[in-house]
């Protein structure tokens, strides 16, 4: 039995941050170290009109600094030089903090890599046609055996994804029904060990506290999937720069999460090694001119190898022009390699089962133009490219798809999902602690 | 993707101390810890020329000579034009200024005010010139009448204003006299009624206001001109061109009664007087 005592602390903190009234967030990417603080404001006690309320969000919120720089010494989404990850968050926590001019303390961090393993849990009880209490749902949650999952691998997500009572399902809150047996499906993500605590680590020599750590797939799709493929069911697929990560969504729940080693890197050292150009020549013109769908014109089309590179001499810069056919030529078949990735880690979740199979493209990498056609052939129609929901207050140059972890974890922590830990989970309690739950109990009765 | 090269970034202490600079409490520390500073440099200065306290008037002196006394500042001279001599004694004893002055302690507007309250000054326009001059430009009242009230003699000008007493009436036998209470306020309608008579000023001997409403000429011999409330410049021109004109030069009456539109009424002198009244018309 684990009690997650840990995680715990980490809400802990998160609410104590929110009455503070500011949060750093952090996505640590492969490509790049983004930092946004986000300003809460107390919900308005004084509205009289019902208009006045703001129902969907629990408090309003506002970015007020923001900063992105390129990443050192991350490998696949995972941090491989702390030193040099420290230096970067360290620059771009001090630059959002001057664009906020306020201090931050506590910071929530997305991330994507450490090989993450999603499993869906089954529990049910006996409740002997009794009306369900919290209580109940507590019980039921520690007959979970969580510490056989926690043994080689960390918990990073264990989202309670769906109850069933009797022959009903897809109930969100059971509690106040009559039933007999009262199931719950987990979604749980684990992930290799140490990686929470490197990350843990390099923020605490950065004097700050991790408040809160979430699988960027799963952020990313709450900012780029609407709220109707959130109820019906849809994939999200973040095209990042190491990584590729995978989420399905099903009544508002994640119920599937992975990654593929893959990613705008692997595409940009293709380019590099095909055309015998600098890392960073090949990453520019795979952003400016890169491509999916050669066409005629693209083998006019000729694209200029810069000689502003300062180590040019160690490249082979004899041919001054490649054609666009070229180039797509390069990047085409890497990316269907990824595509077939994707298909077969969905093929493993039984994806061709679900109603609704909607995937929805966001990430840095779904910026390619003739991703729309290629992916369509690969999946059927139903593709889209996300972009990210709007946040008050976001710089524009924060808005791209590229950015939709970020903002997917500013719109993430407003409408916190419940994880397994903010139930209260019994275990053998002491004296004093009896007399504290009752305490509990009655404040929350009255 | 390990080519990416490492590029400047804070180092650990400069990132420290931003933070720190950006906590509430650190800055109002520096706050009250540089107010303390100050107050003990204050102190310290304080307590080095308190030792010797001559320095300290000094500084006074510094202040003086340096500010006050500045030769661009001071004024050294008062001029006052368009006013007699008695004007000119009676401004410097009222002023009593001490020169030379520091233009900035003087208050023009309070001499302004001091030199218009004066009885025979109408207005006055005082100024500082470019050469350090106090000018002071008086425009004086004019006499135009004397006026007896209670046995005192006044100048008055045209608005009936009093400007200064004289001992006799011989001193300004010049000007016409007025007598009666509230006589001062008609100077004007008075001085018509003169220029009316046009006769020397010496066969008449003044004009008296009666019972603050009508005029009453008084001539050398006693004779009186009974003039009307209403109207009485036009019954006296009326009466001077009619016929009856030459009974002013008579000396047969003793008042001339023009107080009625359509009737003369007239009194003879007392030996003469046979029938009282004589009726004319």
């Amino acid at each position: 039995m684990i009690h997650f005592k840990k995680n715990k602390e980490f809400r802990k903190k998160l609410k104590s941050a929110i009455k503070k009234g500011t949060l750093g967030l952090i996505d640590i990417g492969s490509s790049k170290i983004v930092c946004i603080i986000i300003k809460f404001s107390k919900i308005d006690n004084t509205a009289k009109n019902f208009d006045q309320i703001n129902e969907t969000n629990s408090f309003a919120y506002r970015v007020v600094g923001a900063a992105t720089k390129k990443s050192i010494g991350i490998k696949k989404g995972e941090i491989v030089i702390a030193e040099e990850v420290e230096k970067t968050i360290r620059l771009v926590i001090q630059q959002s903090q001057k664009m906020a001019a306020s201090i931050i303390d506590e910071v929530v961090v997305t991330f994507s890599g450490g090989n993450p393993i999603s499993k869906n849990l089954f529990q049910e009880i006996n409740l002997q046609n009794k009306s369900v209490s919290s209580s109940d749902i507590s019980f039921l949650i520690s007959k979970f055996d969580f510490s056989a999952h926690s043994e080689q691998r960390e918990i990073l997500h264990a989202m309670p994804i769906n109850f069933s009572l009797d022959e009903k399902t897809g109930l969100t809150d059971p509690r106040g029904l009559v039933g007999q047996l009262l199931g719950l499906d987990i979604n749980l993500i684990t992930i290799k060990k140490n990686i929470i605590e490197n990350i843990d680590q390099c923020l605490r020599n950065c004097q700050l506290n991790l408040a809160g750590i979430f699988y960027s797939p799963y952020i990313s799709a709450k900012s780029s999937l609407v709220e109707d493929e959130l109820k019906l069911g849809a994939t999200c697929i973040d095209m990042g720069y190491g990584t590729t990560g995978i989420s399905i969504f099903y009544n508002h729940q994640m119920v599937f999460a992975s990654n593929i080693r893959f990613g705008g890197a692997n595409i940009t050292s293709d380019i590099m090694q095909a055309f015998q150009i600098s890392f960073n020549e090949a990453e520019r013109i795979k952003t400016l001119h890169g491509g999916l769908i050669i066409t005629n014109l693209d083998d006019n089309e000729l694209i200029e190898l810069s000689f502003s590179d300062e180590n040019k001499e160690y490249y082979n810069y004899d041919r001054p022009f490649i054609s666009r056919s070229e180039l797509i030529s390069v990047i085409r078949p890497r990316f269907e390699e990824i595509l077939e990735e994707i298909q077969l880690s969905l093929e493993k979740t039984g994806f061709e089962h679900f109603s609704s199979k909607r995937i929805v493209f966001t990430g840095g990498g779904s910026q390619l133009p003739g991703l729309y056609e290629l992916a369509s052939e690969y999946f059927g129609s139903r593709v889209r490219i996300g972009r990210p929901m709007r946040v008050q207050g976001l710089p524009q140059a924060l808005q791209g798809s590229q950015f939709s972890a970020i903002i997917g974890l500013a719109i993430e922590i407003n409408n916190l999902q419940d994880e397994v830990w903010d139930f209260d989970i019994p275990t053998n309690l002491g004296p004093g602690q009896k007399i504290k739950s009752a305490v509990n109990w009655v404040k929350d009765n009255w | 993707m390990d080519q990416i090269k490492s590029y400047p970034r804070p180092s650990k202490i400069r990132y420290r101390l931003e933070r720190v600079w950006l906590r509430r409490w650190f800055r109002k520390l520096i706050f009250y810890l540089s107010l303390t500073v100050i107050f003990f440099i204050l102190c310290l200065f304080i307590f080095i020329y308190s030792n010797d306290w001559i320095k300290l008037a000094n500084f006074k002196n510094y202040f003086r000579n340096n500010l006050f006394l500045r030769p661009e500042l001071s004024v050294s001279k008062l001029e006052i034009t368009n006013a007699n001599l008695d004007l000119v004694n009676q401004i410097n004893a009222i002023l009593k200024l001490s020169f030379p002055i520091n233009s900035i302690q003087l208050d023009i507007n309070n001499i302004q005010k001091i030199i218009n309250k004066i009885d025979s000054v109408e207005s006055s326009n005082v100024r500082i010139n470019d050469s350090g001059v106090l000018l002071v430009e008086v425009i004086e009242r004019k006499p135009v009448a004397v006026y007896r009230e209670k046995d005192e003699l006044t100048l008055i000008d045209l608005k009936g204003y009093k400007i200064n007493s004289i001992f006799s009436r011989s001193d300004r036998k010049d000007l016409p006299l007025i007598v009666g209470t509230e006589g001062n306020y008609k100077v004007k309608e008075a001085l018509e009624i003169y220029r009316l008579l046009s006769i020397n000023l010496d066969e008449i001997r003044g004009l008296i206001r009666i019972g603050k409403r009508r005029w009453d000429i008084i001539f050398k011999n006693n004779m009186r001109i009974k003039l009307p409330e209403k109207n009485p410049k036009r019954s006296l021109r009326k009466f001077l061109s009619s016929d009856k004109s030459h009974l002013i030069s008579s000396n047969n009456f003793s008042i001339i009664d023009l107080r009625f539109t359509n009737k003369i009424i007239l009194r003879k002198l007392i030996e003469e007087i046979k029938n009282p009244l004589i009726k004319v018309n």
